[in-house]
């Protein structure tokens, strides 16, 4: 295997994604973020990462850290919630809320817990609010003490969009939205309540505790209850990472990452781009890894599309188009190893070891054009959110065989890490 | 004590193992000590070991 020019190797934050190749730090990616985000650590807690610092974010599964961390690159987003953690101002029907009582998924004592009263009724903590109509996600940490199933909802007026749960193991029960639900460890799991709601002026927010037979209206016994942590409401289709709020509405601002390399860095006549992503969801968009000159004139780029599960390999110079391909995936939120080779009449594109797509004619780029490797299009448009393990450029066109290497797994249990399947 | 017992220890001892294995390939090495330097210290300390190792040694034996 020859030697990358360029090697984005996440194992560093601060304010670039910092390459080990070069040596000498032409490789590193301008970093943007202009507020604090959160992050998963090496230890799986929840982490606050500082404004403009990069975010090294740790895989899960089954609530454990599983192997090398990604970089995380995310949109836009707001906590819609004034208080994320402190639920005491929250409204509440036959429940009692106690803060402080179990370690939370960030490693503090700041777990609440949800004790419903010996009244037969509903038991509920809720806020009430107006909504914006569009499409929204609620999320919430959810432990189980002695009682653990509950209905998580947001009501826009006219329809509450929910799911029922049992947070001793995770699982749904029922639902009428799109539901999402991770483990975080230490028995917590987060659940997402996606739908499109109704604009409303009297919608609410709510997590009732519910019997085992997952009914509203019940009397518990006034001593077991659940716990709860980290309640965010965001406009969009899938749930982002965790965005604490004490006090008001809090954005955490979207992330780009720019500038990597120079004219010297990339071979305008062959070369292969190699990278290790996955997307946040399937959520419509074009999300783009791009060397480029700056332009979407000349480039070559992976973008996962609008249209779900689709990645595809593109190049275009200054006479037009010369290659594009595009490769159904699995799941789009799923690491893949994916590398696109150029050269004069030999184009090809490589998803997990498998050779997907060819051409063999074409040309490539002038002299002095590609000189930047950036997550997005090439102009700045169509930025890449998702998860990257790695990034490596060459400045040859590789063999068939280097490229099978290059983009499969190095084992059954490599495979089934680095796309977090667990073997059973 | 075999390859990739000792990465999670100190950057140093990560450093000097992948040195020692792929000498003959000081970019590899640099690359990680220039990475440190720059990010004002590597976290993932073995998974750049693990990976510069690798790569190092497939480039070795290319």
């Amino acid at each position: 295997m020859a030697k990358p020019n360029l090697a984005l190797i996440p194992a560093a934050q601060g304010t670039k994604l910092y390459s080990v190749l070069p040596s000498d730090g032409s490789g590193d990616f301008d970093y943007t973020r202009g507020s604090s985000a959160t992050r998963i650590n090496a230890q799986g807690l929840i982490e606050s990462v500082a404004n403009t610092s990069s975010r090294l974010n740790y895989p899960l599964l089954d609530g454990k850290v599983v192997g090398c961390p990604h970089h995380l690159l995310e949109p836009q987003r707001t906590n819609l919630l004034t208080h994320s953690e402190d639920f005491s101002g929250y409204s509440s029907t036959n429940l009692n809320i106690i803060s402080n009582q179990n370690i939370s998924p960030s490693g503090v004592l700041n777990g609440t817990f949800l004790r419903p009263t010996t009244t037969n009724g509903g038991h509920q903590i809720y806020k009430n609010t107006s909504l914006t109509a569009g499409t929204n996600t609620l999320s919430v940490f959810i432990k189980a003490g002695n009682y653990s199933k509950f209905r998580l909802y947001f009501y826009d007026g006219t329809t509450a969009h929910e799911v029922y749960g049992d947070s001793l193991n995770g699982t749904i029960h029922s639902t009428n939205s799109t539901v999402k639900v991770e483990s975080y460890g230490n028995d917590w799991y987060r659940y997402s309540v996606t739908a499109t709601n109704a604009s409303t002026s009297v919608g609410n927010y709510t997590i009732r505790v519910t019997n085992e037979s997952y009914q509203d209206n019940w009397a518990a016994n006034g001593v077991d209850g659940l716990y709860i942590f980290g309640l965010q409401f965001e406009a969009g289709s899938y749930p982002t990472s965790y965005i604490k709020s004490s006090g008001s509405a809090t954005t955490r601002l979207a992330e780009t990452a720019t500038g990597s390399g120079s004219a010297a860095t990339f071979n305008d006549s062959e070369g292969c781009l190699m990278a290790e992503i996955s997307a946040l969801a399937n959520d419509g968009t074009f999300r783009s890894l791009t060397i480029s000159d700056g332009t979407v004139t000349n480039r070559v780029m992976f973008s996962y599309l609008s249209t779900s599960n689709s990645l595809r390999a593109y190049i275009r110079n200054a006479s037009g188009e010369v290659f594009s391909f595009t490769s159904g995936v699995t799941d789009s939120t799923t690491m893949v190893k994916t590398a696109i080779k150029y050269k004069e009449n030999d184009f090809q594109f490589w998803v997990n070891g498998i050779k997907v797509g060819t051409d063999t004619s074409g040309t490539t780029f002038s002299s002095n054009t590609l000189d930047n490797l950036m997550f997005d299009k090439g102009d700045g448009g169509d930025k890449f959110y998702g998860k990257t393990k790695q990034v490596q450029y060459f400045d040859t066109a590789l063999t068939d065989t280097q490229l099978e290497e290059l983009t499969s797994w190095d084992s059954f249990s490599d495979m089934a890490e680095g796309q977090l399947y667990t073997i059973e | 004590m075999g390859y990739g017992e000792i990465y999670n220890t100190t950057w140093w001892g990560n450093a000097i193992e992948t040195a020692s294995s792929i000498g003959t390939k000081p970019d590899f090495v640099s690359g990680q000590f220039t990475m440190d330097v720059r990010s004002g210290g590597v976290e993932a300390v073995k998974c750049l070991a693990d990976w510069t190792h690798t790569t190092a040694l497939k480039d070795l034996n290319n």
